[in-house]
């Protein structure tokens, strides 16, 4: 096998390796934020009356970290090949 | 004749090119719409409930109902992930994953209609029941979804160049649980 062939397997084992560190790092974080928020959310609406601002805000951050991390939703108006 | 045959042959290509697109506006525009089906669930109920809620609620098991449900969405994000990098077995158990939490949220719901103190009689139970049978509906087509998509998998479809089925059913288990994200606190927590 050539150098060149076997620096270019390696180039693409870390380009492979980065990019699922990168994805579980993506992951980790939403879990934290989703499992913070939730808490959150569960703590102020068992123990507070008139809540509504402020869970509401928790829920469209929420839901926000999801359409644009996990759903991608910029990809909406993109024509990416798969 | 050739350039006849060749304007008859331009579209269909044009047509393959704008598909990915096409695909992913078809699935929000579907997004949209059942959107509109939860928020019309949603607002029914405090106009029919208010915001009241029964003193006796299980809070704890709305707690983590959401949380197993919210689980199921991480490991659904990284089994998309997977299938991108090309990792047909990765993707394979997130996805076996988030169908067992999805059955494990399904089951959850079945418990809290079982052992609920209200019934479908009254405004709260009413709003209750619709909104959490629709939305465990949508659960249970999800988890087909991703199961077909498993065996689809198992069988050698998919690629890290071609995964739009993946992506769809995926993009699928995570708009329901953004409609979770806001059920959960109007039927368990919200307040005024």
């Amino acid at each position: 096998m050539s150098e060149e062939f076997l620096r270019r397997l390696d180039k693409q084992a870390c380009e492979w390796a980065e990019g699922r560190h990168r994805t579980k790092r993506v992951g980790l974080w939403m879990a934290v934020f989703l499992a913070v928020g939730t808490v959150l959310e569960y703590v102020l609406g068992v123990t507070i009356d008139r809540n509504l601002p402020i869970m509401l805000a928790i829920n469209i951050a929420e839901a926000a970290a999801i359409l644009w991390f996990f759903m991608h939703v910029r990809r909406a108006w993109r024509s990416e090949e798969h | 004749m050739a350039v006849h045959e060749a304007t008859r042959v331009a579209p269909h290509h044009e047509e393959e090119h704008n598909r990915p697109a096409m695909n992913q506006m078809g699935l929000w525009l579907f997004f949209v719409s059942e959107s509109f089906l939860f928020a019309a669930l949603a607002s029914a109920r405090f106009y029919i409930a208010g915001f009241d809620r029964p003193e006796h609620l299980n809070q704890a098991l709305g707690l983590g109902i959401t949380s197993i449900l919210l689980t199921s969405s991480v490991f659904a994000y990284l089994a998309e992930a997977a299938i991108v990098r090309g990792d047909r077995a990765a993707c394979k158990i997130y996805l076996l994953a988030t169908i067992f939490l999805g059955l494990v949220f399904a089951g959850g719901v079945a418990i809290e209609w079982s052992t609920a103190e209200f019934t479908a009689s009254e405004p709260y139970g009413t709003a209750f029941f619709s909104m959490t049978g629709l939305h465990a509906s949508h659960v249970l087509s999800g988890v087909g979804l991703l199961a077909l998509t498993y065996r689809l998998l198992s069988k050698g479809h998919f690629s890290a160049e071609s995964h739009w089925g993946v992506e769809a059913s995926i993009k699928y288990w995570h708009f329901v649980d953004v409609v979770w994200v806001f059920f959960y606190p109007i039927l368990y927590l919200f307040s005024w």
